[in-house]
């Protein structure tokens, strides 16, 4: 863990008043709050994110519903061809976005580099999809000279809330496969780091998306809300606390919606007096203390079995301690 | 911006809540072995908080059971693999768990037993890459189909099924 001499570039100091992107443009919502969003390093303001409202949210929903239907009419092919556009954008811009991560973030450099990789990996994934998407059937299945198949098909437009630990990653492990099986999609970032989807917007924009297919909008609580009540929102994916996840899953189910949410998470690493001692304490050092703790697979809870834990504890006590900050 | 091993937390709030549980394990006899609270960084004014280690926890202590989304790592013992997967599947959450050993058959056990959705043998961090889903049960997933891989092409779409007889 070396601190290198050279202190990195911002990719810019302040990025102004955040907007929506919206039908394929980016728009100033109506919103009449607006938050202050600070880089966690510094305490300095660095942009202002809109808390989007109801009708924001209704504009985007009735802008992905008009992209709908020919979305799902563009061949899986064709979808794959736009997926393989954007992850070229990405590849070639991840070193921005990474930077901007750490800004406005706070995680080190290495692991925003990781989460842009994780993202760039499901974008590649999606691009898969023509295989990925294939049903199945059975000649003379219902009976003789009766067959029978399966089809897999999108179901419309669906909204992703994610949570400030990886401001990138969480909706890419949504919107690539949402959107390569022809549905629709809408972001709500987290207003505590919202600015690294500007950057994510403008690349699917360039990638050629059609208008109103990939659109995100601003804000918080409310906005989220907006978001599970709208009745054309056919489903929801969303990542945060386990008490959020739970409330969120009720009210969309409540709704008959389709609806899947991840919570929170307290980690447990069992240690056996057979373990590589010296390997698995660097390894659990980085899985522990790897964005301050700040996710939901971090170790917080070390368990060392029968009679390792003294020895344990004085090499993992020593390894926490060397850390360098800052 | 430096090239550093360490971060900021997200906000001042959450650097309180974070510093509120370090001192709450304090109050309830864990003893604090590596000390986070203190720490500033010359020229970042922001919200850090220094790695922690929280030692002589007992499963009745707050801490050892809340999500502290923070740099503190909390300390048990036990006797057997048994009572480790206790405390594995006692917990509220089920994201993941790691089991550090070179035997076989203490991973295969740990493996089948652990009530989690991700597993890591040998592997700290267990996330699973994109075209295998991001596990989770209990109170860490609500849901059936999960993120990435197959689970997020079934989420996205309807069966519908085609029955045909040419006459």
């Amino acid at each position: 863990m070396v601190r290198s001499p050279a202190p990195l570039p911002e990719v810019k100091s302040h990025y102004g008043d955040l907007q929506n992107y919206v039908d394929g443009a980016w728009r100033t919502p109506e919103a009449d709050e607006w938050l202050d969003d600070p880089n966690p390093a510094t305490g300095r303001v660095i942009a202002r994110v809109p808390l989007s409202t109801r009708e924001d949210v209704d504009v985007t929903v009735q802008a992905g519903l008009r992209a709908w239907d020919a979305w799902r009419e563009t061949p899986p092919l064709d979808r794959a061809r736009t997926f393989f556009a954007l992850r070229d954008l990405m590849e070639r811009h991840a070193e921005d976005l990474s930077r901007v991560i750490v800004q406005d973030m706070g995680k080190t450099i290495d692991e925003a580099r990781g989460e842009v990789r994780r993202a760039i990996e499901n974008v590649e994934v999606a691009a898969g999809i023509p295989s990925l998407m294939m049903g199945y059937n059975l000649e003379d299945g219902a009976a003789k000279g009766i067959d029978e198949e399966v089809l897999y098909q999108p179901l419309g437009v669906f909204a992703g809330i994610s949570p400030f630990n990886f401001p990138v990653m969480v909706q890419f492990w949504f919107w690539p496969y949402a959107v390569a099986t022809g549905n629709v999609w809408i972001a709500k970032p987290s207003e505590q780091d919202p600015i690294a989807s500007q950057l994510v917007f403008d690349l699917i924009h360039r990638a050629g998306f059609p208008a109103g297919v990939v659109n995100l909008v601003h804000g918080a609580k409310d906005t989220a809300n907006a978001l599970i009540d709208h009745p054309d929102v056919r489903g929801v994916s969303f990542v945060g606390s386990s008490a959020t996840a739970k409330a969120v899953y009720a009210r969309a189910a409540a709704a008959g919606k389709r609806v899947q949410c991840g919570g929170g998470a307290k980690n447990v690493l069992v240690v056996m007096p057979d373990a590589k001692l010296f390997t698995a304490v660097s390894n659990m050092i980085a899985s522990c203390y790897g964005c301050a703790g700040e996710r939901c697979l971090a170790g917080s809870v070390v368990v060392g079995v029968d009679g390792v834990h003294e020895a344990l504890r004085k090499t993992f006590g020593e390894a926490a301690s060397k850390l360098k900050v800052g | 911006m430096r090239r550093s091993a360490w971060g900021p937390v997200i906000s001042q709030a959450h650097r309180d809540r974070v510093v509120g549980f370090i001192d709450q394990g304090e109050a309830e006899g864990a003893r604090v072995a590596l000390d986070g609270r203190g720490l500033t960084v010359p020229e970042y004014p922001g919200y850090f908080v220094g790695p922690t280690v929280l030692d002589d926890v007992r499963a009745d202590m707050g801490v050892a059971q809340a999500e502290i989304f923070g740099p503190v790592v909390t300390f048990f013992e036990a006797d057997r693999l048994d009572d480790a997967i206790e405390t594995v599947n006692r917990s509220p959450y089920g994201n993941a768990a790691t089991i550090y050993t070179s035997s076989g058959k203490a991973a295969r056990d740990f493996r089948h037993r652990a009530r989690v959705g991700n597993i890591g043998i040998n592997v700290g961090v267990a996330a699973p890459v994109a075209y295998f889903p991001f596990g989770g049960t209990k109170d860490s997933f609500f849901g059936d189909l999960h993120p990435q891989g197959r689970d997020a092409i079934r989420f996205f779409t309807e069966s519908k099924v085609v029955i045909t007889r040419w006459l």
